[in-house]
């Protein structure tokens, strides 16, 4: 079992490749792998729960343990209780934490 | 006690046009917070992150002076980050392709950035605990 870390920061609402990612996560975790996802910057968008998006909604039933951060929240005024249930607010550490322990990281 | 962990980063957006930089720039932070070494190699046009002739600037339409402004310029946080890599006891390493400068006329840069090929990238990844390749887009 692989340990993944994917870093995203683009939003599936200007960028089509976003559900992509968001199916990535998904398969990977189906295949057995223990697979994190940080929204960062403008992926953070998807993450507030007036937000539709079949592939995001899907990846977040998936297993895909979704965080968002609390830097890019807060510049779009989100608060924790405008998002979608189950994710949780994270910050870089996160990430450097991940990469200190091994995982494999990708930035989309 | 263990030895420290190295992180190895590559990086190529140029400052001052996408968030992606600042992302960047707080991942760095928070590995120096983990106690972790740094590599960092600049790459396209994050050559000009360390350009030592970065100058803010005021804003007119707002009316504020330079102070007033407190413009951003990441060779000052790339400095920050030197700074406290050594406050901590950790190593900062911060190499610039050398091509990617040259197109770029970028080779006046802050002192502890240094010059290289991809072949550092290599060098860097080789011997870090773990590489995270940032590319744009």
């Amino acid at each position: 079992m692989t340990h993944y870390m994917i870093i995203q920061s683009q939003d599936p609402f200007t960028q089509v490749r976003a559900l992509q990612h968001y199916d990535l996560a998904t398969s990977l975790t189906q295949d057995g792998n223990t697979v994190r996802m940080l929204l960062v910057q403008d992926g953070v968008s998807a993450a507030h729960r007036g937000a539709v998006n079949p592939a995001f909604e899907a990846m977040l039933k998936g297993g895909v343990q979704v965080f968002a951060d609390a830097y890019a929240l807060s510049e779009r005024n989100i608060d924790s209780t405008d998002l979608h249930s189950g994710i949780h607010i994270a910050a870089m550490d996160l990430v450097a934490r991940a990469l200190l322990a091994g995982d494999k990281v990708i930035w989309h | 006690m263990s030895k420290p962990k190295t992180l190895t980063f590559a990086f190529m957006d140029p400052p001052f046009e996408s968030a992606r930089t600042t992302t960047f720039f707080r991942l760095l932070d928070a590995t120096l917070d983990a106690g972790a070494n740094i590599n960092v190699f600049a790459y396209e046009g994050a050559v000009a992150l360390s350009f030592v002739h970065q100058k803010a600037h005021g804003n007119t339409v707002h009316g504020r002076d330079v102070e007033q402004e407190g413009h951003p310029l990441s060779r000052e946080w790339i400095a920050a980050l030197q700074h406290k890599a050594t406050q901590i006891g950790a190593t900062f390493n911060w190499i610039n392709c050398g091509l990617c400068a040259d197109e770029r006329g970028i080779n006046e840069v802050i002192d502890g950035c240094g010059r290289g090929s991809p072949a550092d990238l290599w060098k860097f990844a080789a011997s870090a605990d773990n590489t995270l390749v940032i590319g744009t887009r």
